[in-house]
């Protein structure tokens, strides 16, 4: 995940609610008390890295090849590049995220993001 | 005088004198009185079509309709309609609305002496008439529904009509013209047989066995001149010579320049002596399988072409299939080229797909385009949830069946019914979006749902017969629609922006 840092160390405890791993994360600009409480709650052996460029996500993209990268409008269309799904994690796709309903629309977005079936076209080997 | 506002019809009885700048529709309008005020549901037990005996809202017309469309794709070809008037009045009106194109059809004139003593006089002095004003190079002779009943013996008039052409005019000017008969007795299947029966007829007529020529037969079926573009620019693309059977894109969609030779004829169209050689080909692609199948499979028995049918390259795995099918024939690569545009769709797809995902659409149309597009939708991750066919074919309900199975819906499908049945199921089970032809607008009016048009026919929209659906560049166009008339209809602008 690619987003603000509140919503860095927010999203943990749903994405394993949803049953979902986090394995890298990334903030542009948080402060100091940011990294304390993303270090308290993101699990042991999440890579976090602060106020990437462009190059580091892309080899954070190769390195993890992550099933989702939750992010905003800007890097989205790097990672698909990359057959990476995303959800608009900034403005939402199809929000609000918040409370109980608001995570029906998260997991629905979620959902459309990983099994979109675009992505078994992108591996047909003639095509490549 | 100057009219302000609207009028009565008392004022405009009154009116000394039409204003010079006329009276518009907005000043003439009268307001309609609804004679119920909510949509009253039809009695439940006439919604099914099997349980009447009337067809309300068909989705198909004639057999004839599809040998003149057919013939209309040939080089200098007139189609001779067998037939009443009314039998060229009604697809010339169609074309022409569909098209906007001049299209020369000519007709036998069946007036009720016809229906007594038969159509051999209309037929012999017909054909001398048309060629004596028109030197055209093929006369398809296609029969409707009377002269089929009459009984007609084509055969025979058109030997004995030869004969006299013969006689009077010599032998070069009746040797000029090539004849193909074809039989579409309009009391049995549809525009889409019609369109198969003619592809069938004009290869048993014309095709004969030569030296090996290298190229690829293609018969499109009833799709648009913009189609066949794609369809030629992926063989460009491969470096295929090939044929098109039946190739509209030179005959109903001609450029204005003048000066104009007389009679007017098309530049383009599938020349004869291409339908000759198809004999020799390395193999034909029926794209349409209920719309040539019958063609390609007469060339495989009679000369051992190979026959691959369908499915209609519409979307990315059906486009896909197409491609590595010609690579396999051909023996050659799948160029870059291609495979850059499959990769535009995909990404177009992929930019896009938060839109159209879990989106329940009814689609209508002709068998091979609705099946077609009944898997691209599920391609887009939408819902496929009522879908129509207006010509009842247990290859289409096969295909569609298997297209859901493997994206996992249930869609109801209307295999042969009419539009009646399917209106009433959407209007019960709300969709939202509809991909249909111009005769689905009303439906899509009526429940409000905004539609994307597709198919035959669009009459009521200028352009789309210069675009393709099919092939990838087809696949991007028609998604681009798909979405924005999502976008038009669903979504706030505010949450558009990003």
């Amino acid at each position: 995940m690619y987003v603000g840092g509140p919503r860095v160390w927010h999203w943990p405890k749903v994405m394993k609610e949803l049953g979902m791993k986090v394995v890298f994360a990334m903030c542009t600009f948080a402060h100091e008390d940011d990294y304390e409480k993303i270090n308290a709650r993101q699990e042991d052996g999440v890579f976090i890295i602060d106020a990437p460029n462009e190059f580091e996500i892309e080899e954070c993209l190769e390195r993890f090849k992550p099933d989702l990268f939750l992010t905003g409008l800007k890097e989205k269309y790097l990672a698909r590049k990359f057959g990476v799904p995303t959800v608009n994690s900034h403005s939402y796709e199809r929000g609000p995220y918040a409370m109980f309903r608001g995570l029906i629309n998260f997991a629905r977005d979620i959902y459309q993001g990983i099994y979109a079936p675009v992505w078994k076209f992108t591996k047909d080997k003639d095509f490549m | 005088m100057k009219l302000n506002g609207r009028l009565t019809i008392e004022d405009l009885n009154a009116l000394p004198e039409i204003p010079i700048e006329g009276i518009n529709y907005e000043q003439i309008y009268i307001e309609k009185e609804p004679i119920c005020p909510e949509y009253t549901p039809p009695d439940e037990t006439i919604i099914p079509s099997s349980k009447r005996t009337v067809v309300i809202d068909p989705g198909r017309i004639c057999m004839p309709f599809g040998a003149m469309w057919a013939s209309v794709g040939v080089h200098k070809c007139i189609p001779f309609v067998q037939g009443a008037q009314g039998c060229t009045t009604y697809p010339r009106y169609t074309f022409s609305r569909i098209f906007r194109e001049p299209v020369s059809i000519a007709t036998a004139s069946f007036h009720e002496d016809a229906a007594v003593f038969g159509g051999r006089k209309n037929l012999i002095e017909g054909i001398r008439n048309l060629i004596c004003r028109y030197q055209p190079e093929v006369i398809s002779i296609i029969t409707v529904c009377s002269s089929e009943i009459i009984g007609d013996d084509i055969d025979s008039y058109l030997d004995e009509a030869k004969e006299q052409l013969e006689e009077e005019f010599g032998p070069e000017v009746s040797d000029s013209v090539k004849f193909v008969i074809i039989h579409t007795p309009s009391f049995a299947g549809s525009h889409i047989e019609g369109y198969n029966r003619a592809a069938k007829a004009f290869l048993q007529t014309l095709a004969k066995k030569r030296s090996p020529n290298n190229k690829v037969n293609i018969i499109p079926g009833m799709v648009t001149p913009g189609d066949i573009r794609e369809v030629k620019h992926i063989l460009r693309l491969m470096g295929i010579e090939n044929i098109i059977l039946f190739d509209i894109s030179g005959t109903l969609d001609c450029p204005l320049r003048l000066p104009q030779s007389m009679p007017y004829y098309p530049k383009g169209g599938t020349k004869s002596e291409e339908i000759m050689d198809m004999a020799n080909s390395l193999a034909t692609f029926a794209l349409s399988p209920h719309e040539g199948k019958a063609g390609a499979t007469y060339l495989e028995k009679r000369f051992k072409v190979p026959a691959i049918i369908g499915p209609l390259p519409l979307g990315v795995h059906n486009t896909d299939i197409f491609v590595k099918r010609l690579a396999d024939v051909t023996g050659r690569p799948i160029p870059e080229e291609i495979k850059d545009e499959r990769g535009i769709l995909l990404d177009a797809m992929a930019d896009t797909f938060h839109y159209t995902m879990m989106r329940r659409v009814a689609i209508c149309g002709d068998p091979d385009i609705v099946a077609a597009a009944t898997r691209f939708t599920c391609e887009l991750g939408m819902e496929p949830v009522a879908i129509f066919n207006g010509t009842p074919s247990k290859d289409f309900a096969q295909e569609v069946w298997a297209v859901a199975e493997e994206y996992n819906y249930k869609p109801t499908i209307f295999n042969g019914g009419d539009m009646f049945e399917w209106e009433d199921f959407i209007k019960r089970e709300k969709v939202d979006l509809i991909l249909g032809n111009s005769k689905a607008v009303n439906v899509a009016k009526e429940t409000d749902t905004p539609i994307v048009r597709i198919g035959f026919p669009i009459y009521d929209r200028v352009g789309y017969q210069r675009r393709a659906n099919i092939g990838y560049r087809g696949g991007e166009y028609l998604l681009d629609l798909i979405v924005n008339t999502i976008l038009d209809s669903k979504f706030p602008d505010d949450r558009v922006h990003q």
